[in-house]
């Protein structure tokens, strides 16, 4: 070992365990990967992988990102080209295919790193939903008592199984103690010290609420209007039931004349002919009067349409709007499709009708998605 | 599965981008590892390794390498892939390292690669070995380690390095945890960000740049002899020179002209330096961390520009010490056998991408062949209708052998450019079944790939290309008063390659956050040609053309 001896070479072990600088930073890192995906969350949340997705699913949703990297001066693409190595057999000759090009895409996107960031959908929405909630959300009376919360707020001496209440019950029989002069002391505990908890149901007022979502399918709404106007309702259904589990949804889809559909029909129903606007309008009232009154419910209709409507139509969506205010409704939001030059309906809506319960927005383009989303349900101040 | 992963499943210029890792050094698992749970007795297998160490030293010592004495850690995966995302242990913190880290991380967890070899260049130099590697693997990381140390003392761009750099950075990281502390760590990182993405600018061979004021002063001596000798009559310019007693007096008559110094007074490519020197804003942190990232750079500089020399120089040996342990019995048969099993993965040959593992071993190879006269017939040939010498041939042991001296000249004075430019040729080319290809764009605007030219020259040419400049673009600080207003004005040198517009774009501000002041960025317009400046003004990026 004499290479030893003269300290030319050695081996050693250490404790390591002390050394977490790593983990640190990588922590860092996934912070900053959160924030990205957070500025980024406009076209994730009109993402066609996403809003196809079950709701339920626990699937990891991958949300692919030109990585973290610093930038650099760097030369562009452009100028591709490197240099190969064939195998010996048969070496490719000018003017060749390159071997093995084409196959997995992947590798022709490299240089620069893709990163794909791996949330579920809960922690997407979760970003979503940030400060999204619903406006205006009053308790209403209810018919229904809620049995699934009872409150644990008495107290009495009746013993029964399981629920003791041991801290009351000992000081119970330490003062009984005292009391009959035997000291502070807990001894001899008897029937007469139990005290047991109770619960009672208490009536709460609940916070009832209904969505009434009109999606126009007439001819004019494309598909990418549709689209944009579907991906909203996704968000919207999906806000709903995970925040607001108890919220009510009814769907209605109108060209000329309005349906009450199902959901699954909702997000698949084809296009239709011409459009009346106010068929839908028409209808929502009378849902609500059939079966929504606000007095015992929160009431929050929004249509989605390109606005391409015939001017005394518009008319009668005025009326049926502010039938709708009449009742007490909420909110009412109407989502504009891509902008019109001489879109009547928008703006007969913000002309004619003055109320802060209204709300008109226009989404031209995917990325708009979330900005209406996050405009549509701002929770009160 | 394969072993592989990037940098080196890459195409050449894209494993160039890559930021290094240190030493350098790591390669990958072939195949499969079976881990070894050695814990009860990693006593005996310390002795093992121990015994084994001293006659690899021994062994390279007759092969005349010369390293640096070396410590060998035995660490567990964990720090290994830490050590190797910091590239010096006990680095300064940032999150880029940290997303080393957990790419590291999660391949090694995954069975898609791991690093085998980790080494500092540093004297004594230290290296790490996986604790739960095979004994046999580690004795072969062990012989190519030696390879890099030896490589760090000769090479000629490792001398002026310093040696003690870990010890340097652990203290800077030090004093970055307490700016932190003071400055709070969100500013310390943005302003890391800015800095970083500047840390290929620096020199290397100006690692002791003077500070602001003894550098304008060094510039103003330098504008004021120029001036004098521009207002010196005809006769007297060499005066200085020729006549020694006249010095005095010709100094006395001159000093009528004050020079104004430009700053830069020439185009300066290390815009670390520049900025830590004249930013106007800077506080004294900031300096400092500059300081820190511009000297780290200079440091990892001669190992990037010797990838392929330095792997190929621990691979060639590594493989030479370990058949000679064989030889002597030092090893068993079935551990010959995994050492070549691995030696084979880690010199694979992997299509597109160049592994420097494999170039820079058979290089070296082809370089033994050719100087011990040990060529085939068509080789040999070719060489003699290019005029070029071939040697006798040679039969006595390595170690003795011309090729062993000539060799260890070579590693001496290259760089992986020159490396190429003066030893790549066509039998070279032939061995490796190189050929060149370029990238073009169909119809429906989907790339691809056509192999362009198999002839040598075109090889070597793109080779040497590739390499320039590690990869980077060149540029420089031009002005530091652009338009009399502190603007900074810095200009691209066109070498026929673009700059990525999208990177300008995100860079500018960085420059920018520096400076504190607008900063422009002149470069050539690919599409109309001419100059083409992009201006960040703290607010937006804006583009104008200069005639």
């Amino acid at each position: 070992m004499e290479n030893f001896e003269k300290g030319l070479v050695s081996i050693s072990r250490r404790d390591w365990s002390f050394d977490r600088r790593g983990e640190r930073d990588e922590s860092r890192h996934n912070e900053k990967v959160k924030e990205a995906i957070r500025d980024n969350l406009d076209n994730i949340v009109s993402d066609g992988d996403i809003i196809t997705a079950d709701p339920n699913t626990r699937k990891k949703v991958k949300v692919p990102m030109k990585s973290l990297e610093l930038p650099k001066f760097k030369f562009g693409d452009g100028e591709g080209g490197g240099i190969g190595f064939g195998d010996g057999e048969g070496d490719p000759q000018p003017g060749d295919q390159m071997p093995g090009d084409g196959d997995g895409e992947a590798g022709d996107q490299a240089g620069e790193e893709y990163y794909e960031a791996e949330f579920t959908l809960d922690e997407i929405q979760q970003m979503v939903f940030e400060d999204m909630g619903l406006p205006r959300l009053r308790p209403k009376e209810s018919a229904e008592i809620d049995s699934e919360n009872p409150e644990w707020n008495d107290v009495r001496k009746k013993r029964s199984t399981n629920n003791l209440d041991l801290a009351r019950t000992v000081m119970n029989n330490i003062m009984r103690n005292a009391g009959d002069g035997r000291g502070v002391v807990m001894k001899d505990i008897e029937e007469q010290d139990y005290r047991v908890r109770s619960w009672e149901y208490e009536p709460q007022p609940e916070n009832n609420a209904v969505v009434i979502a009109m999606m126009d399918i007439s001819g004019s709404m494309s598909e990418q209007k549709k689209y944009m106007a579907r991906a909203f309702s996704w968000w919207t259904v999906n806000f709903l039931r995970s925040q607001y589990p108890k919220v009510e949804l009814v769907f209605v889809a109108h060209d000329t004349e309005a349906y009450e559909v199902s959901e699954q029909q909702f997000f698949s129903r084809g296009a239709g002919g011409g459009t009346k606007c106010s068929s839908a309008n028409v209808m929502a009232l009378d849902i609500m009067d059939d079966r929504f009154p606000a007095d015992r419910y929160n009431v929050y209709p929004i249509h989605f349409s390109d606005g391409d409507n015939w001017g005394d139509d518009n008319k009668k969506c005025i009326d049926a709007v502010e039938g709708m205010m009449e009742r007490d409704i909420s909110q009412y939001a109407y989502v504009q499709l891509q902008e019109r030059s001489s879109s009547g309906l928008i703006n007969e809506y913000k002309n004619k009708i003055k109320d802060e319960r209204m709300k008109t927005c226009v989404i031209n383009d995917k990325s708009e998605v979330l900005d209406a989303l996050k405009y549509v349900f701002s929770p009160d101040e | 599965m394969s072993g592989e992963r990037e940098p080196f499943n890459k195409t050449p210029e894209e494993y160039f981008d890559v930021e290094l890792p240190i030493d350098g050094g790591w390669f990958e698992a072939p195949e499969k590892n079976e881990e070894v749970d050695n814990t009860p007795e990693f006593l005996t297998e310390d002795a093992e390794l121990e015994d084994a160490l001293d006659k690899i030293w021994g062994i390279a010592s007759e092969y005349h390498l010369d390293p640096f004495p070396t410590t060998f850690d035995l660490a567990p995966a964990k720090i290994i892939n830490q050590i190797a995302a910091y590239n010096i242990p006990n680095r300064f913190s940032h999150w880029t390292f940290g997303r080393n880290y957990r790419v590291q991380r999660t391949q090694y967890e995954h069975g898609m690669g791991k690093i085998y070899e980790l080494v500092i260049n540093s004297d004594p130099a230290q290296a790490y070995l996986m604790e739960n590697n095979a004994p046999i693997d580690n004795k072969l990381v062990m012989a190519h380690v030696l390879g890099h140390t030896d490589f760090f003392k000769h090479n000629k761009l490792f001398e002026n390095t310093k040696r003690d750099m870990p010890a340097i950075a652990a203290r800077s990281a030090e004093r970055f945890h307490g700016y932190e502390e003071s400055e709070g760590s969100m500013e310390v990182e943005k302003f890391l960000d800015a800095v970083l993405s500047l840390d290929e600018y620096s020199d290397p061979y100006n690692p002791d740049r003077p500070y602001k004021d003894d550098e304008i002063e060094q510039w103003t001596r330098t504008a004021q002899r120029k001036l004098d000798l521009e207002n010196m009559p005809v006769e007297n310019k060499f005066a200085d020179i020729m006549a020694i007693g006249g010095v005095k007096k010709q100094a006395e008559v001159r000093r009528n002209k004050k020079a104004v110094v430009h700053i830069p007074p020439e185009p300066d490519q290390d815009i670390l330096g520049f900025l830590r020197n004249h930013a106007p804003y800077l506080e004294d942190w900031q300096r400092d961390v500059i300081d820190v990232v511009r000297d780290e750079s200079n440091y990892f500089f001669p190992q990037k520009r010797t990838k392929i020399m330095n792997e190929g120089w621990a691979a060639y040996w590594h493989k030479r010490i370990m058949r000679e342990m064989g030889t002597r019995g030092h090893i068993t048969n079935s551990e010959d056998e995994s050492w070549m099993h691995l030696h084979a993965g880690i010199v694979t040959e992997s299509g597109k991408s160049l592994n420097p593992y494999h170039v820079g071993m058979k290089m070296y190879e082809y370089l033994e062949d050719y100087y011990n006269g040990n060529l085939n017939a068509k080789e040999t040939d070719w060489l003699e209708r290019q005029g070029k010498t071939v040697y006798p041939k040679y039969d006595g042991p390595l170690e003795d052998s011309p090729a062993t001296e000539a060799l260890r000249d070579i590693m001496i004075h290259n760089d992986d450019q020159s490396f190429m430019r003066n030893y790549f040729d066509k039998n070279i080319a032939d061995r490796l079944h190189m050929y060149t290809y370029e990238t073009k764009t169909d119809y429906f605007g989907n790339e691809y790939k056509v192999v362009k030219s198999n002839g040598w020259e075109d090889i070597r040419s793109q080779l040497v290309n590739m390499l320039d400049n590690n990869g980077t673009p060149r540029i420089s600080v031009i002005e530091s008063d652009y338009a009399r207003s502190s603007e900074l004005y810095l200009a691209h040198d066109f070498d026929g390659r673009a700059l990525d517009q999208d990177y300008i774009n995100k860079t500018l501000p960085y420059v920018y956050q520096i400076w504190q002041k607008t900063v422009h960025l002149e470069t050539y317009d690919g599409d109309e040609g001419g100059k083409l400046v992009y201006k960040y003004d703290g607010h937006s990026i804006t583009t104008y053309k200069k005639s």
